[in-house]
């Protein structure tokens, strides 16, 4: 195996985790455009995403279906943990995170941050053993009976990989499509503009906020199925690391815009990926090394890479 | 009104003086028992996390022994046990190991099944004054590295454990390319230093060493660059947790080695989490397999009698013997902190894992290792094991004269 | 006549802190499950009656406000008596002397987070951090260089607030939630360095740090009959009450007036002419001084530290401590260190449910009485006013 392959199985590999953060940095961004809230319980909703996912799965029995059937129990699957796990961010957020999102953002920061060490607790606490890492079973290897990857000198594509990063990419085409496109999506940009002069407009702001966080949780569940695919192993825990990536890739990309949130999720990604591949150690740094970045970008562009605007209200 | 409120109040007010003053002077006096006086045993594990299940696997044995022993009726004396959780943290089981020696009820304890956690107990062991019989950690310094008198420990190390699965793998089935990943905790370090050094005896050196750390989920990094160097055998130093991590994922990258392993993934999760990926595995583990042991056999009825929920899991044994060896002491000189830890130390006995004799550092000199195959689901002796027997195929093998492995495995 | 009212004022507020002293001891003692529960249902009730009955608790306040020196002064009294006397009350005594110590850390290290937090209204997130960095200063410089030990913890602090200047760029040039993150992020790198780098111990830790020795008695002795930690609980009680002293004089002060300025309104207080950076230099540095020194005693004590000691879920326990006792607000602190280290350890029995409940306590509390459960009340102002009429110096120099 030649050094080329070996980048481009990082390459790949980068790409993976880039689209799970992007998915839940969206999240951060959305909440923040549109509530003005630091919503640190995000991280926890994307493992409550895996969770859910995993219990359905057993549920509906799908490792024993095949054929058509099969199929359709895992579109339903997957549809009904976003569906699930959207309705859950939208209690959190009526719960927890409207009501102290008037008072300074320190509040809101920590409110969030002990919802998400309740819910946390909670799967930890009342999930049949749930401190143990569980097994996420492998359900998409079906689909593929047999050949499960393609070689490309040397660098290993697996199909399900790809097939998720696929449907990664089509979920945030069709969020772009929504908000750029749809009266809804314009109701939602014109809230995280202005909420006041919004409303004066005739949005319903509750509704748009309720909307906003529907979304943005089910966009966390979906990365939950992909990171359980992905790595076969959910924890209770997983949330919290992910939380705080997720945010830190959204700050850097800017608060409040979408594409900066993606680009972020990605930058990420590869600076993770690279530093542990290619610096020394650096399997075990590759964290330290990401935040450095992120700190690093926090001082020189606070604004991040696309630009949240700043203003000093006097 | 108003002055009855008040009464109410004063009187409520002295209400709780007496109670809480007969609460005081009453547990001065304990439970006067028939005769016999209760004697605490401390027993410290990890119960919640992701070792419970061997933390808890060691406490059903210990309360095994403690209560075969209490049956007995022919002892001075009746154990109780006070159980802590050391939740295989460090700080935490400094917090319970202190909690435990400022019991002034306990006279010693039984402690640990995580070695970084062992090798941080030991000082709060010494400055109590407070015995502790380690039952399943590895880690050779918990003993060898200091001269406390206080600890003592019944299983193996890492150094024998490391010796014989160099001698398996290197001597016996022949690999010679190694690839090392191990946790950057003391345990894990362990293993890499003493299996090293077992290669390096036989004039090998492993073809690379990464560092992973406990918490890491994603490996992809380090096995793109392992499956670069196309070695025969990936060697993992570390705990289940990370093991089972490290085998998904190495298996999804089609790394074509075999994946060998240490006491640390020796565990009835790695083959439950694992399913047909775990097969093929090799670990090992210090002692004989309890169905060898002398007095295994009965130790596996006993348990399965009692009905705990949960398997004894790799260190049951030991703890059995660790409640056994413990009591002995105290039947002999008494619940005496001071005179128990000169007792444990001069430990010489026969129980079932053997003979158990603590050595000048406290340690109990078992020579003996045994190798283990993961076999459809379940840890089997290397040499009872198929794989052994030549019926079936080592991944190693297949590997090694580039050809695919037929997983025998399908649950 | 005079003086003998004075005199049974004195009498009251000494029996009743002895009774509450006692009471907690008493507390402390309990194993059983149904008497700790009994204990809450008591202090819910006495709550409820402090509401209903609301005159007799005022006379009760008002008698406490008015002998301020009194009441701490019978305080500290029976502080000093509590190594000697919970060895008869209390079995387990090492143990809770160990915890109460613990606490008298953690209020130092909230005290420090308060200055930033409550005084200026700046986020620090990575409180354990600073914590830690003490700890390790301490640790590696009494364990590898064999330093005297009772000079590594002002070296200590001093290195926590040197390291808190790496973090001025940023808190320069960021706010609220950015700072958030910033601090969140170098907390990570600090505890995440701490676990790799082999050099301070790795994810083991340090272990075998030499205890406190002045002139050769060391702080670890036993001190005749009772237990080690003696020694230390006098000594941190010492710096504590000194913790204290400072915080509150800052507090009082113009420099304390200056913060708050800054954290209600900081355009406006620059437009005053305040030099924001300066001030929250200063109110950086001096809380990660305070973090440092309660990380070195910790280090010194124990005797081990190790990462996970030093990660997130602590800085979070500091910052609820500041949030939910009372920002800004040195009493609410301490309040809010006894609720959040105290009691948990004593229900024991609820240790699975522990975090989980935490969460949801910050939740609730956050909800409710956002301000913590003693914030800040309005500032005495006549004092500073007075102080400036008198002659002395404002916030900036001028008369």
């Amino acid at each position: 195996m030649t050094s080329t392959s070996v980048v481009f199985q990082i390459l790949f590999n980068g790409l993976m985790l880039g689209i799970q953060y992007s998915l839940i940095a969206v999240g951060f961004t959305l909440f923040f455009g549109v509530l003005d809230v630091i919503h640190f319980a995000h991280g926890d909703v994307f493992m409550i995403g895996a969770f859910s996912s995993m219990v359905l799965i057993t549920l509906f029995r799908l490792q024993t279906a095949s054929g058509v059937s099969y199929i359709i129990l895992l579109i339903l699957i997957f549809i009904l943990s976003m569906v699930l796990v959207g309705g859950f961010g939208v209690l959190f957020e009526r719960i927890a995170v409207k009501p102290v999102s008037k008072g300074s953002p320190v509040m809101s920061l920590l409110a969030t941050l002990g919802l998400g060490i309740a819910i946390r607790e909670a799967v930890r606490i009342f999930f049949p053993r749930g401190s143990e890492s569980k097994r996420f079973p492998e359900i998409l290897s079906k689909l593929f009976s047999g050949k499960e990857a393609i070689k490309l000198g040397g660098t290993i594509f697996r199909f399900e990989n790809l097939l998720i990063l696929i449907i990664g990419v089509i979920a945030i085409f069709l969020l772009g499509l929504y908000v750029n496109k749809t009266k809804m999506g314009l109701a939602i940009r014109a809230t995280a503009q202005n909420g006041e002069v919004a409303e004066m407009m005739g949005v319903n702001k509750n509704r748009i906020i309720d909307i906003t966080f529907f979304i943005g949780s089910a966009l966390a569940a979906l990365a939950g199925i992909m990171n359980g695919i992905y790595y076969n192993s959910i924890i209770f825990d997983m949330g919290a690391i992910a939380g705080v990536i997720g945010f830190s890739a959204a700050v850097v990309g800017g608060l409040g815009n979408i594409y900066g949130a993606i680009a972020g999720g990605f930058l990420f990604a590869f600076v993770e990926s690279f530093s542990a591949a290619f610096i020394p150690r650096g399997s075990e740094f590759m964290d330290v090394i990401a935040f450095a970045v992120v700190i690093l970008f926090l001082i020189f562009k606070p604004s991040g890479i696309l630009g949240e605007k700043v203003y000093e209200r006097v | 009104m108003m002055r009855k409120m008040r009464k109410l109040g004063i009187l409520t007010l002295i209400l709780v003086m007496v109670v809480s003053l007969t609460t005081v002077f009453s547990y001065g006096c304990g439970p006067k028992e028939e005769g016999k006086k209760t004697v605490k045993l401390g027993f410290i594990g990890p119960l919640t996390g992701k070792y419970a299940k061997m933390g808890t696997g060691g406490f059903n044995s210990f309360t095994l022994a403690v209560d075969q022993q209490n049956a007995k009726g022919t002892n001075k004396y009746i154990y109780e046990i006070e159980v802590f959780d050391d939740e295989c943290i460090p700080q935490k089981a400094v917090e319970v190991a202190t909690k435990a020696c400022s019991n002034p009820d306990i006279v010693a304890c039984a402690s640990h099944y995580c070695s970084m956690v062992a090798i941080t107990t030991t000082d709060v062991f010494h400055k109590f004054g407070v015995s502790s019989t380690v039952w399943g950690a590895v880690l050779p310094d918990i003993t060898y590295g200091n001269d406390y008198k206080e600890v003592c420990r019944v299983n193996g190390t890492q150094v024998e454990q490391n010796e014989f699965n160099a001698s398996l793998t290197v001597d016996e089935l022949g690999f010679k390319k190694f690839c090392i990943i191990y946790d950057t905790t003391d345990y894990g370090r362990g293993h890499l230093e003493y299996f090293t050094k077992s290669l390096q005896k036989r004039g090998l050196e492993p073809l690379s060493i990464d560092g992973v750390t406990i918490d890491q989920k994603d490996f992809s990094a380090i096995l793109a660059k392992i499956k670069s160097l196309e070695p025969e055998v990936v060697y993992f130093g570390g705990l289940t947790a990370t093991g089972v991590l490290i085998k998904t994922q190495m298996d999804k990258m089609e790394i074509r080695a075999q994946f060998l392993g240490t006491s640390g993934i020796k565990s009835e999760d790695f083959n439950s989490a694992l399913k047909e990926h775990a097969e093929g595995s090799i670990c090992m583990l210090d002692g004989a397999p309890v169905e060898k042991m002398p007095g295994g056999l009965e130790f596996k009825k006993a348990y399965e009698e009692a009905g705990f929920k949960e398997p004894y899991e790799a260190y049951g044994a030991f703890a059995y013997c660790a409640a056994n060896l413990i009591i002995k002491a105290v039947e002999t000189v008494g619940p005496d902190r001071e005179k128990l830890i000169e007792e444990i130390n001069t430990t010489d006995t026969e129980d079932i894992i053997g003979h158990i004799h603590f050595n000048e550092y406290g340690q109990n000199d078992i020579p003996l290792a045994t190798a283990y195959a993961s076999q459809d689901g379940k840890w089997i002796p290397w040499s009872d094991s198929l794989y052994a027997k030549g019926d079936r195929e080592l991944p190693g093998f297949a590997y090694r004269e580039n050809r695919e492995w037929d997983n025998p495995y399908n649950p | 006549m005079k003086k003998k009212n004075k005199f049974l004022d004195i009498l009251k507020i000494a029996s009743i802190e002895t009774l509450i002293f006692f009471l907690i001891m008493v507390f402390f003692r309990i194993e059983s499950t149904w008497i700790l529960l009994a204990t809450l249902a008591l202090i819910g009730g006495t709550l409820l009656y402090t509401r209903i009955y609301k005159k007799q608790t005022e006379s009760i306040k008002a008698l406490f406000a008015s002998n301020r020196s009194t009441v701490l002064i019978v305080l500290v009294l029976l502080l000093l008596l509590y190594p000697i006397v919970s060895p008869i009350i209390i079995p387990q005594s090492t143990y809770w002397t160990l915890i109460l110590i613990q606490t008298g850390i953690y209020i130092m290290v909230a005290l420090g987070l308060n200055i930033q937090l409550g005084s200026t209204g700046m986020m620090n997130l990575a409180s354990a951090a600073f914590y830690g960095v003490g700890a390790y200063t301490a640790g590696m410089l009494a364990l590898k260089l064999n330093w005297p030990a009772l000079i590594t913890i002002p070296v200590a602090g001093i290195a926590a607030a040197l390291v808190s200047l790496v973090l001025f760029l940023p808190v320069y040039k960021t706010k609220g939630h950015y700072l958030a993150l910033v601090t969140l992020a170098f907390g990570y790198m600090l505890a995440l360095a701490a676990d790799n780098i082999e050099f301070i111990g790795g994810p083991q830790g340090l272990k075998n740090i030499p205890s406190i020795n002045l002139f050769g008695y060391d702080f670890l002795s036993k001190v005749g009959n009772f237990h080690f930690y003696t020694n230390y609980y006098y000594f941190v009680l010492a710096l504590v009450i000194l913790t204290i002293i400072i915080s509150h004089r800052f507090f009082n002060s113009w420099i304390g007036l200056t913060l708050s300025y800054i954290r209600d309104d900081e355009p406006a207080a620059k437009g005053c002419g305040v030099n924001s950076n300066r001030w929250k230099l200063l109110s950086l540095t001096t809380g990660c001084f305070f973090m440092g020194v309660a990380g070195a005693i910790y280090a010194l004590m124990i005797g081990f530290i190790s990462p996970p000691n030093f990660q997130f879920a602590q800085s979070l326990l500091i910052v609820s401590i500041v949030i939910i006792g009372g920002m800004d607000n040195i009493l609410g602190v301490i309040v809010g260190a006894i609720i959040l280290v105290i009691i948990p350890e004593k229900f024991r029995v609820i240790t699975q449910y522990r975090v989980m409940l935490y969460g949801i306590l910050i939740v609730v509390v956050l909800l409710s009485r956002p301000r913590g459960l003693i914030p800040f009340g309005a500032r005495k102002y006549e004092a500073s006013v007075l102080g400036a009429r008198n002659g002395k110096e404002g916030p900036d120099g001028n008369k």
